[in-house]
């Protein structure tokens, strides 16, 4: 076929409108449509921001100071956080050190008791053996 | 574009249709539904080669319709905006979808293709439209506009949104292509 032709001239192109007449879709496809159409005729509508909301918020100041507030604000948040991480930080070495002392104590406590316990006993070893020279 | 009927009553009447649905009328809407839905569900039928998309590409199709009923000045408008919108919606369907591997036979596509009761050799034109859904999507979606809608190359390059040559070249070689198929085409 010529491009330029708009009439199909040869069979190939017969053939070709004639295999691609336009056929009808399934029975219930209004139907379908409709019940589709009123779902979405339900379905809330998102209300846009009324432009007069932005422009009182914004009438009278200037861009900068906008930008100015936005960031000073962020380095504010920023500020707060890493403050109170580093007061985090500071407690739980407190509460470590804190344990890690009760902890040493505890082991001081029982190394005297084990000491003195063993001084007793040479004590006494010592009074038995003494005991039993003077009786000899 | 030729989007409206010859005779003057049935223009008039898809013209009242179309102010009456722009005007929320939903009777009048569905009536230019149904005036509008071969056109647009054999067009998705023939680009995407499978009924249920093509449906649902249909329908897709006239909900957008609705909502941009404002949008359009006449009736006139209406056939090209329902052809290039479920055109193009079907293009973006197949680019979307994994690729049919090139090697499957021309019988198994054949048999694949949507039964239609058409006049003449049945096998001819299920043959046709296999070998149209081996044609890439553009020529394929040229071939089905010129041949199926009747546009000329000048209203499928608007309706594609291509240069006039480009349309033509596509057209002239989705042609060759098929007639290079040993196709027994009646006299």
């Amino acid at each position: 076929m010529n491009a330029d032709d708009a009439k199909p001239t040869d069979r190939l192109e017969r053939a070709l409108q004639a295999s691609l007449r336009p056929v009808e879709p399934g029975a219930d496809f209004t139907a379908t449509l409709q019940a589709r159409l009123a779902a979405a005729a339900l379905r809330p509508q998102i209300l846009p921001v009324p432009a007069a909301v932005g422009q009182s918020l914004s009438r009278g100041v200037p861009r900068w100071l906008y930008s100015a507030s936005l960031a000073l604000a962020a380095s504010l948040v920023v500020v707060l956080a890493v403050g109170w991480q580093l007061q985090d930080l500071r407690a739980q070495q407190h509460a470590d050190q804190a344990r890690l002392q009760d902890r040493l104590h505890s082991q001081v406590l029982l190394a005297l008791e084990i000491t003195s316990e063993r001084l007793g006993q040479a004590q006494q070893r010592i009074e038995q053996y003494q005991s039993q020279e003077k009786s000899l | 574009m030729s989007a409206l009927p010859a005779d003057p009553d049935i223009r008039s009447a898809a013209e009242s249709d179309f102010a009456a649905a722009r005007a929320g009328d939903t009777p009048a809407f569905v009536r230019l539904v149904r005036h509008h839905q071969a056109r647009v569900f054999s067009l998705a039928l023939r680009l995407t080669g499978r009924r249920e998309d093509a449906e649902e590409l249909a329908q897709d199709t006239f909900l957008g319709l609705h909502r941009q009923l404002r949008n359009l000045e006449s009736a006139l408008h209406v056939r090209h905006w329902v052809c290039r919108t479920v055109t193009h919606r079907a293009i973006d369907l197949l680019r979307g979808r994994a690729r049919r591997p090139v090697s499957q036979s021309l019988d198994l596509m054949v048999l694949e293709v949507p039964v239609e009761a058409v006049d003449g050799d049945p096998l001819l034109h299920r043959t046709l439209r296999a070998l149209l859904l081996r044609l890439p999507e553009i020529p394929r979606a040229v071939v089905v506009l010129r041949f199926q809608e009747d546009l000329d190359p000048l209203d499928i390059a608007a309706t594609l949104d291509l240069p006039l040559n480009t349309v033509k070249s596509h057209l002239r070689r989705s042609l060759e292509w098929l007639r290079g198929q040993g196709l027994e085409m009646p006299r």
